[in-house]
């Protein structure tokens, strides 16, 4: 399935769909995700989506040595984190769409375009 | 809310072991064949009022044990809330491992605690929580890549009947 429609879908989900209280991502938070793929190079593979029970959704890539773990709660910030080795990137920046922060394109500069 | 910073551990012994029963589908990536980040909900560390990062203590119990309580919990969680939870895996760690995460933030700190905290039905309920206050959501999305790979050292499937 495409991966903004699984995006999208998981704004149904039900109350407590995970068995610990868990939430609905809000519209927003789906958007913002949606808009940081759309921001994405071809050239970079296709992340996996993913939600969480506190509400934020986000999207990740991983592999046997690296994962780029980015989130979104709606509320106009992108936080992220990303291992490749010993190397470690993490940030918590204000998010509107239209750019990629700094450090977390350098991660997947680093990580995804080797 | 942080707690645990008196370094006490809720009653629970070094090596007593937990287990985290996962119930739905969504936390699981077939791809890679690994859980996915978000198993692991940043707020529930932080957040008493959500009881933190829910897990049983399991100490002397056998897997088949282990997994009939991961049905009988998607089982009452289906009936309760008529949306489909499926037993998937229990997640099992000890709370010497768990708590052996340092505190990248502080000297001779640790990361994490677990605590036991009762609930009505559940009287094998406790919470991991966040030791450090104030750490950011990408703080917390490193420490809970740890943990996750901690929990996917021990992982019992427990498929539905």
């Amino acid at each position: 399935m495409d991966i903004e429609l699984q995006l999208s879908d998981y704004i149904h989900l039900d109350p407590d769909w995970d068995g610990y209280g868990g939430v609905a991502p809000s519209r927003a938070a789906v958007a913002d995700a949606v808009r940081f793929l759309r921001l994405l190079d071809h050239e970079v593979p296709l992340p996996f989506p993913q939600v969480s029970g506190d509400g934020s959704v986000g999207i990740y890539w991983e592999g046997d040595d690296f994962l780029i773990d980015v989130g979104f709660r709606g509320l106009g910030q992108i936080s992220y984190f990303a291992r490749h080795g010993n190397r470690r990137w993490k940030g918590d920046d204000p998010f509107r769409g239209n750019d990629i922060p700094k450090q977390l394109f350098e991660a997947i500069s680093a990580i995804l375009r080797r | 809310m942080a707690v645990g910073a008196d370094g006490e551990s809720g009653g629970l012994d070094p090596t007593d072991l937990v287990a985290r029963k996962v119930v739905s589908p969504l936390h699981w990536n077939p791809v890679v064949q690994r859980l996915k980040p978000e198993a692991f909900p940043s707020r529930d560390f932080t957040d008493l009022r959500r009881g933190g990062f829910s897990v049983d203590l399991v100490t002397g119990r056998s897997d088949s044990q282990i997994c009939d309580a991961v049905k009988k919990y998607a089982a009452e969680k289906t009936a309760a809330k008529g949306s489909l939870h499926t037993p998937e895996f229990a997640l099992r760690a000890s709370v010497e491992a768990i708590e052996a995460f340092p505190d990248r933030t502080a000297v001779d700190g640790r990361a994490f605690t677990v605590r036991r905290r009762p609930i009505e039905g559940n009287p094998d309920h406790c919470a991991i929580l966040i030791v450090p206050e104030g750490l950011s959501e990408s703080d917390i999305k490193e420490l809970r890549d740890d943990l996750r790979q901690l929990f996917e050292q021990d992982m019992i499937l427990c498929p539905a009947a």
